[in-house]
């Protein structure tokens, strides 16, 4: 898929820490326009807080982000609003604002809209905060959870929408605990050890680390050989070297090798 | 977003204690004989009014779950924005409730005295800011515990209407004297503009 090479959002040396929890630590992340990162990680890695970090939902405690300040959010789960559903299609500030109900339609929506939101099933209440969220006409869409609750035809409709939202240049960013659940990235990291650890860069960028065999993606039939960036403070490198070794990349991974054009 | 706010507030029906606690106090204060200037009966709404405007600021900042919050301020552009409108619509609705309360007093007065509703207004406004600025600082996710919040807002309205300078504000507005009542307004809306001045800082800290 081609990528522009425009910035939609930079964190950079970004630290949270939760009490004595350090959950990043200098943590650096940068997405491009017209990418679709999907986020990884164990419990309690710090996915959401990523995700919270990237959508302006969180006040930053060290580092800094660039990027749209007005950013479409879906979270895992919320307590249903105590509005219609129609009402939350139309009641955030959205200035670019396109067709919400085309969005639904593409969803496979199948709800009442001028039912408060407590009367949806919690996949027709998923539905409705991706319809927002798509056509929102943000630079940047963030979806937590993504494909929890949704039917099949969801899952196409949210596949459907990924692409439109990648081709007229936004970025999305996703997490899911399911590996196989998000086909459509084009990027994926993996949150651990206080970084993001790149698992995959399938149709290339920037080589920081070395290159690797993935060995998720050829298990998913894309079999090539891909590049891998490692992101963590530099004291954390050998350690972040020795995770990703950990994860399954079969070749050895040097900080500092020499970069290899794919 | 505050046209959003404000009908998730009203559609919570977390708004009807303190609205039934306001308007039961209001109509026990306004008892009794007419004859006292409309200032006076202002000055007896105050505490009233700091309690209604410190526990709606309490519920309008506790509104949603996280979630709900996360989406609020990333539509609207940070967390210290979302914390700015919902600053704006607690002053929206305290606006509403001074004009509510400048009304019946006009009624109680048979709207003798125009210009003292008027100034019944403003002690209400100011009432209502300072009330903002304190609930502003008690509410999710600084407090997150709401018995403590309770406490530390009963504390702090006691705190407040035991003031020398209040109780001097009180005792002037009582004599249907009017001229503490500016330099309370802008005093209060000080500590309403630093409360939201000081959101990107709170939320930060408050993140830890």
């Amino acid at each position: 898929m081609p990528k522009a090479d425009r910035s939609v959002v930079t964190l950079s040396g970004v630290g949270v820490s939760y009490g004595s929890n350090r959950v990043f630590d200098d943590m650096n992340l940068r997405l491009d326009a017209g990418e679709c990162l999907g986020v990884r990680g164990r419990n309690g890695s710090g996915k959401t807080t990523l995700l919270r970090l990237l959508a302006n939902a969180f006040a930053l405690q060290h580092g800094t982000r660039e990027g749209p300040p007005r950013v479409a959010y879906v979270p895992a789960a919320l307590t249903p609003p105590p509005i219609t559903g129609r009402m939350w299609l139309h009641g955030l500030p959205r200035p670019g604002r396109g067709d919400p109900n085309a969005a639904l339609s593409t969803l496979a929506f199948r709800g009442l809209l001028d039912k408060p939101c407590a009367s949806l099933s919690f996949g027709n209440l998923r539905k409705l905060l991706l319809a927002e969220a798509f056509s929102a006409g943000t630079d940047l869409v963030i979806v937590d959870e993504a494909t929890a609750g949704l039917d099949a035809p969801g899952i196409e409709g949210v596949k459907q929408l990924v692409a439109a939202a990648l081709r007229r240049g936004a970025a999305v960013v996703m997490a899911d605990q399911d590996k196989s659940a998000m086909p459509w990235v084009t990027r994926a990291v993996e949150v651990l050890d206080g970084g993001v650890v790149e698992r995959g860069v399938v149709d290339g960028g920037v080589v920081h680390g070395g290159v690797a065999e993935n060995p998720e993606a050829a298990s998913a039939g894309q079999g090539q050989r891909v590049q891998v960036t490692l992101v963590g403070p530099g004291a954390n490198q050998s350690l972040l070297m020795a995770t990703a070794s950990e994860l399954g990349f079969a070749a050895p991974l040097t900080p500092g090798a020499e970069e290899h054009p794919q | 977003m505050t046209n959003l706010l404000l009908r998730l507030t009203l559609r919570t029906w977390r708004w009807l204690a303190p609205a039934l606690f306001l308007l039961v106090g209001t109509s026990l204060m306004l008892h009794g004989p007419g004859d006292r200037p409309a200032l006076d009966f202002g000055a007896g709404l105050v505490p009233l009014c700091l309690i209604w405007a410190v526990w709606m600021t309490l519920t309008v900042g506790n509104l949603g779950d996280r979630p709900l919050r996360d989406v609020l301020a990333s539509a609207a552009g940070s967390v210290a924005r979302l914390h700015h409108y919902l600053i704006l619509v607690m002053v929206c609705m305290g606006a509403g409730v001074s004009a509510m309360l400048a009304v019946s007093t006009g009624v109680k007065t048979g709207f003798a005295d125009p210009i003292g509703s008027l100034w019944v207004f403003t002690i209400q406004m100011a009432v209502v800011l300072a009330g903002i600025a304190i609930g502003t600082f008690l509410h999710k996710p600084f407090v997150s515990n709401r018995g403590v919040a309770m406490l530390i807002a009963v504390a702090a309205i006691v705190g407040v209407l035991r003031l020398p300078v209040v109780g001097e504000l009180l005792r002037r507005a009582n004599r249907d004297d009017p001229s503490w009542v500016l330099p309370a307004f802008g005093v209060s809306l000080l500590a309403v503009l630093t409360a939201a001045a000081m959101s990107e800082t709170l939320h930060a800290r408050a993140a830890r």
